[in-house]
């Protein structure tokens, strides 16, 4: 049983040690024991009074220890271990890495930035490469390899152009001239192969014997086309494969030499398949060759091929290898020769001068629209690129900023400014080369994607990996140097005093992270415009009115003998006219001779008064049943249509002309009742009973071409086939496809092949460009918004962790929400809304540049700007909304005490 | 320099001492008018140690308990403290003149 006073020393005791802190007793509990033993031993104080004296020390003590600052200040990061190492390039790579890793956030935020930023650069360059830089695949040597070009005016347009078509006795003729290695011949169609189900439309196309040898072409399972094959009324024409269609069609089986193919009119048997990269010399990929002399004559008979009315071949020469000089003289011999054998066309089609030209198609003398825009694209990726870089410099210059103390303390323990630039310029690298890696990445999938929306019918062998690496490699060094060199450089000229005082940002770095803002700004403010105009430029020409119901469909037939026109045709299409006719669905059907857009027969065409009238495009004329008008939603403006009773064999002859041809019939007063003298040499009267709306030529341009429609039985011109057949449904046309189709197919047991689409789809190709444009350039101009926006998050975020006890101050005196956001944000802003009024004014004068690309458009909308202002403005609130609240909720006392 | 440093540091320079012994000396060198507390003077002795100016050193003496510490002083303390004195010495000097010139003028 413990006594009294023991009970209470050893509360006494207890109490005492509660009061030092731990170290304090860990340290001097012993000695502090022995101590007052020894002193009480001495005093003999009361055993009352005893305690206190101890527990008033222990409180004192405590109390003090615990104020006291005990601990040595370390700094917060290592900095001998970046000092003493002995300059091996290895080792800092470590240290830099393992820094990096220390810092997961920043390191992502940039790699992500530059990656996303250098992967629409490397993207719009592959697609540029494939477009302008790389000629096609497997042909040797094709520098020395031209197309040939006539300048001069044709039957369509009365101004020259460059057309890549010739007439076969120009072909001949021009083969033959002085100081060409070799020429040859192609021309690409769509054929059909097979029948019945099997029956598919490939790209064929006819060549010269003289084709594969001239490219340099190889092949990779038996034979290419000889001279021998090439002959007319060869007796079993031959046909070259494409490697690609050997392998999807036959499965890439070496017993496919010897097979029989049906194709178009002929039948044909394979000789051999071309090497495996080898896809033709245009941008479409070709899938089989025919010998153009046996082909051509099976196809389109003998007095067609050799015609001099008719362009339809591609030319290609080679040049020998030295001759440089005498391309000039070879083309002015060669132009020469083009006017003989034109002397027996009109006069004005007499003329023409001949050119060699780049066998890559966008380099050619035409404007390709497709690069043009890949051109702007890639001119608009650097812009995104720049930004990317701007925002990085700011991040890695914040990051610096932060670490002046380190830096400082580096420059006094003895390191050199190279030593200290270098590790900057090594980080910066590393971080680049970890974008670089994920934008070629990011390449590989977006080109073939986007090279798609451009040109669908290319073939996609779009990367070239070692061209495109070799793009990267360049892109990422100057990358590396460009956001490495100002960081590196300030960090070397870090005072030190300076720096170990607290204030660490200067007011020249701040003036450097608002430039950089300012040039983002302005820079997404030009892609948002660009594109708001592509995207309204697309509104617009998808939604245009061309003139009559694009969503008509329009149906060819094919005959199993491989007929696709004329009189033979007759019974197949009337027959798919009468089981339509009874279709329910359908609300209209016609036959005709032509269907819009679909190329144009022409005649001459005499008016009793002003003329022969023959003008520089059309007339053309178009066949066309009573339903022509109502089944294409053209309006009947004057008179009536065609109807029933004209079809008639034994009924007067009437035409109905469209509003172009009606002007130039009787420019003054109403055309009706005129009489048109139609045909050669004729005196038959064709009375106009009706004038019908226009439709435009194409998307691009509003003018008509002049056209008169006529019955099927014409006196003055004879039986005018009907080649096709236009529908219209009720409902939604694109669902009534496959079930027209096969009502067509079944009509008749002689029809191989049925193309049903609608009118629609003719005009596809012209919207490529702004599709392309309008897709591509939202992509960029939303990575700008994003990336200016996190740039701005990212300084603002920074000025207020430098001006915190600023601002802590003068919210303890008084200030208000709004003055601290001013205070904070003013002037970053203010240089954000430069960079804006700048963006806004380079997007005006660049609108200009551009307008030949777009659609009907001013190079300026109001509309598109104001929304192009209102994202960036949103984008500008919510990122700087985060810092500005932060600001705000800042507790004066801690920001002061952190100091 | 606090001035219980500054005795502390002039006890030690004496002789070698532990805790209670330093107290002693203190308050034998003072005439009695300083006395450091027990937990005060561990305190400021620790201070001192991180300083460099004294540094522990185990009892020399074979009889004495292994735990208890005796401090001794540093050369970086005695010079330390030797400067300190002669601060407080030129001061002293610098008053003395002023104190003739009053009373002299």
């Amino acid at each position: 049983m413990r006594s009294a006073t023991e009970v209470r020393r050893r509360a006494v005791w207890r109490l005492w040690r509660q009061w030092l802190p731990a170290w304090y007793r860990a340290r001097y509990e012993w000695d502090l024991i022995h101590h007052h033993i020894e002193r009480s031993a001495r005093r003999e104080p009361a055993p009352r009074a005893f305690w206190l004296p101890l527990l008033w020390d222990a409180m004192a003590t405590g109390v003090a220890a615990r104020l006291e600052v005990r601990s040595v200040p370390k700094a917060h990061t290592r900095p001998l271990e970046t000092v003493m190492y002995s300059g091996a390039s290895l080792q800092q790579l470590l240290i830099v890495l393992r820094r990096l890793m220390r810092q997961p956030a920043f390191a992502l935020g940039v790699i992500l930035t530059l990656g996303l930023a250098l992967g629409a650069s490397l993207t719009m360059f592959s697609i540029l490469d494939r477009l302008l830089l790389r000629p096609p695949a497997a042909v040797e040597d094709a520098v020395q390899v031209r197309r040939v070009y006539v300048h001069g005016p044709t039957l369509f347009d009365p101004e020259p152009v460059h057309s890549s078509e010739l007439s076969y006795p120009e072909y001949e003729t021009l083969a033959q001239v002085g100081g060409l290695a070799n020429a040859a011949a192609y021309s690409p169609r769509r054929m059909t192969v097979g029948s019945g189900s099997d029956a598919e439309r490939v790209r064929a196309s006819f060549a010269t014997a003289s084709y594969f040898e001239l490219l340099g072409v190889r092949a990779a399972v038996g034979r290419l086309l000889l001279a021998d094959d090439d002959v007319i009324d060869a007796g079993e024409p031959v046909v070259v494969l494409s490697h690609d269609y050997w392998r999807r069609r036959f499965g890439g089986q070496r017993d496919v030499l010897g097979r029989q193919l049906d194709i178009g009119k002929g039948r044909y048997t394979v000789i051999g398949v071309a090497e495996p990269r080898f896809t033709g010399v245009d941008l479409e990929a070709v899938d089989l060759w025919l010998p153009l002399h046996a082909a051509g004559a099976i196809e389109s008979g003998v007095d067609w091929l050799r015609t001099a009315g008719w362009s339809w071949l591609r030319m290609l020469v080679r040049l020998p290898p030295a001759a440089d000089a005498n391309t000039m003289a070879i083309e002015a011999a060669a132009s020469a020769r083009l006017h003989v054998v034109r002397e027996s066309l009109p006069a004005r089609l007499r003329s023409g001068r001949v050119l060699f030209a780049s066998l890559i198609p966008a380099r050619g003398p035409n404007v390709m629209s497709e690069a043009d825009v890949a051109r702007l694209l890639f001119a608009l990726a650097g812009l995104v690129l720049l930004i990317g870089c701007a925002n990085v410099v700011n991040l890695l210059l914040a990051r610096s900023a932060r670490q002046r103390r380190q830096h400082a303390l580096q420059r006094a323990l003895g390191a050199s400014r190279g030593r200290i630039a270098a590790e900057l310029m090594v980080e910066a690298a590393v971080l680049v080369l970890f974008a670089g890696a994920l934008a070629f990445a990011l390449a590989g999938m977006l080109a073939p994607a986007v090279f798609r929306l451009l040109l669908p019918d290319a073939s996609t062998a779009v990367l070239s990996v070692d061209r495109t690496l070799i793009a990267a490699a360049a892109l990422v060094t100057a990358v590396a140097f460009l956001i490495g060199a100002v960081p590196s450089y300030r960090a070397s000229r870090t005072d030190a005093m300076d720096a170990m005082r607290s204030r660490a940002a200067t007011a020249s770095s701040a003036w450097i992270r608002r430039s950089l803002l300012f040039v983002q700004a302005a820079v997404s403010m030009v892609l948002l415009v660009g594109a708001g105009l592509f995207v309204r430029s697309l509104q617009r020409a998808v939604s245009v009115d061309v003139g009559l119901e694009t969503q008509t469909l329009s149906i060819e037939i094919e005959l199993e003998d491989g007929t696709t026109f004329g009189s033979r045709l007759a019974p197949a299409i009337q027959a798919a006219r009468d089981r339509l006719e009874t279709h329910p669905s359908v609300a209209n059907v016609s036959v005709t001779s032509l269907v819009p857009w679909g190329g144009g027969w022409g005649l001459p065409v005499d008016v009793p008064g002003p003329g022969s009238i023959e003008p520089p495009v059309g007339p053309y004329f178009v066949s066309a049943g009573p339903d022509y008008f109502r089944a294409l939603g053209i309006p009947v403006l004057e008179g009536r249509a065609l109807s029933a009773d004209d079809t008639r064999t034994d009924a007067e002859p009437v035409v109905v002309l469209n509003e172009a041809m009606a002007r130039l019939v009787s420019p003054r007063e109403s055309p009706l009742g005129r009489c048109l003298l139609i045909g050669q040499e004729t005196d038959i009267c064709t009375r106009v009973v009706g004038v019908v709306g226009n439709y435009r030529a194409s998307l691009a341009s509003a003018e008509a071409v002049p056209l008169y429609y006529i019955a099927p039985h014409h006196p003055g011109i004879g039986f005018i086939a009907a080649t096709a057949l236009i529908v219209r449904v009720h409902g939604d046309p694109g669902r009534a496809v496959p079930a027209v189709r096969s009502l067509v197919h079944s009509a008749s047991p002689d029809i191989r092949f049925v193309t049903v689409a609608p009118l629609a789809e003719r005009l596809e190709p012209q919207l490529r460009t702004w599709r392309a444009g309008a897709a591509t350039l939202t992509l960029f101009g939303l990575l700008a918004l994003i990336v200016a926006a996190a740039g701005l998050y990212s300084v603002l975020a920074f000025d207020l962790a430098q001006r915190r006890s600023e601002l802590a101050v003068r919210a303890a005196l008084g200030a208000g929400t709004a003055d601290l956001a001013r205070a904070v944000a003013g002037r970053t802003l203010l240089f954000t809304a430069a960079g804006l009024a700048v963006g806004m004014a380079a997007a005006l004068l660049l609108g200009r540049v551009v307008q030949s690309l777009l659609f009907e458009a001013p190079g300026m909308e109001l509309r598109v700007h104001a929304w192009a202002i209102a994202a960036l403005a949103a984008a500008a609130i919510v990122a700087a909304l985060g810092p500005l609240r932060r600001a705000r909720m800042t507790d004066p006392m801690d920001a002061l005490r952190q100091e | 320099m606090k001035q219980v440093e500054l005795l502390i540091l002039a006890a030690l320079s004496v002789e070698p001492a532990h805790g209670y012994a330093l107290a002693l000396l203190i308050a034998e060198l003072s005439g009695g008018r300083v006395e450091v507390r027990p937990g005060n003077l561990y305190r400021v002795l620790d201070r001192l140690e991180r300083r460099g100016w004294v540094k522990e050193v185990s009892s020399r003496a074979a009889d004495e308990d292994e735990r208890r510490r005796y401090y001794q002083l540093t050369p970086a303390g005695r010079h330390a403290a030797a400067a300190e004195l002669r601060m407080y010495a030129d001061i002293l000097s610098w008053t003395r003149g002023l104190q003739e010139r009053r009373a002299g003028a």
